[in-house]
């Protein structure tokens, strides 16, 4: 298995579709896997479904210092990415710049300047917001 | 995946060799999942399979960790005796390490013969060594030379009738049809060379390697 191929699983364990195939050492790698690809959210939500003291003690400390890790991650990506918003409002407002089609021209140069794809998505009462 | 589906991946992916879809990372997980387990042979097996650099800083050194608590455990399993397991007309080896070998590591070591039923041979190599061992024991029982077919690892053969069944590095046992296996460590071939020679009832206990270290000279 590769990174994609696990990736498709996890989801599809994630979605529900479980198989009984899946044991609790099973889930302990995928978090890991998870917090190696730095899939912070997908290593949380994984977290909920190993029962606990299912695996032993040295694994158990580990699995607590993969998910301590991956909320510690998540939070630090959310904080990172409010303050990129703050940022790029406090330029708008400084430049004047209040057509949504050129917010998202810039944007998108900022983010391509970094290496990342943009994809706009609508969010309900909050305008168009980057997703990247 | 389970602890048996995962076995039974590891064991495929340990005969057939490299795979494009399996990447470093699940090399490690499999690793891991050995430790867990106490399959410390498998994971051992699989250690080699990991790339060096292939993973960041942190897992390597979890990586050398865990492969090292195999390597431990692993030996200590081995010195409590040699099992032999059945499945059908197959017999799954798990080697003994000897006395001799518990006390002396072979690897790197300059053969220079052996001894057997208290007479001295020579031999150039530890691979030598083994074909001589299995030639002698075919010379006695010519009738059961097939024997040595049972004789297999938990992962791959030692023998077989078609050379396509093992390594670049077998060899074919002068007078016989059977193929053996030479890509083995000295350690191994030794222990080897000691199961095949208690499988024709020769007295496998005299056997004993003699290197340069050794103070006697073969005859």
């Amino acid at each position: 298995m590769n990174r994609d191929s696990q990736l498709k699983k996890i989801k599809r364990f994630l979605k529900g579709k479980k198989g009984n195939d899946v044991d609790p050492f099973c889930i302990y790698q995928w978090i890991d896997r998870s917090y190696y690809e730095s899939w912070w959210d997908i290593a949380i939500n994984l977290s909920a479904h190993l029962p606990p003291n299912s695996l032993d003690e040295n694994y158990q400390k580990r699995l607590n210092f993969l998910l301590i890790e991956c909320r510690a991650k998540l939070k630090e990506e959310k904080t990172n990415i409010e303050q990129f918003q703050k940022e790029v409002e406090s330029m708008f407002e400084e430049y004047n710049i209040k057509d949504p089609k050129n917010r998202k021209r810039i944007i998108r140069e900022i983010f391509k300047e970094a290496g990342f794809k943009v994809v706009f998505s609508k969010i309900e009462n909050s305008g168009d917001s980057p997703n990247c | 995946m389970n602890k048996e589906s995962q076995r039974r991946k590891i064991l495929r992916f340990l005969d057939k060799g490299a795979n494009k879809d399996i990447d470093s990372f699940c090399i490690y997980q499999w690793i891991e999942r050995c430790h867990f387990h106490g399959w410390w042979a498998l994971a051992v097996d699989l250690g080699a399979h990991v790339p060096p650099n292939s993973l960041d800083r942190d897992y390597h050194r979890r990586l050398d960790f865990i492969l090292r608590e195999c390597q431990e455990r692993s030996g200590e399993r081995s010195k409590l005796g040699h099992s032999v397991e059945r499945d059908g007309h197959k017999v799954y080896v798990r080697l003994e390490t000897t006395q001799h070998s518990r006390n002396r590591d072979l690897t790197h070591t300059l053969v220079r013969g052996f001894r057997l039923e208290g007479r001295e041979f020579r031999a150039d190599s530890h691979k030598d060594v083994f074909v001589k061992i299995i030639q002698m024991a075919f010379n006695r029982h010519p009738e059961a030379k097939d024997k040595v077919l049972t004789l297999r690892g938990i992962k791959r053969k030692y023998f077989s009738r078609d050379k396509r069944d093992l390594s670049g590095q077998c060899e074919l046992i002068t007078g016989s049809q059977i193929w053996v296996e030479l890509q083995q460590n000295a350690n191994t071939l030794y222990t080897l060379g000691k199961e095949v020679l208690r499988l024709f009832g020769m007295d496998y206990r005299s056997f004993e390697i003699l290197t340069a270290e050794s103070s006697r000279r073969p005859e």
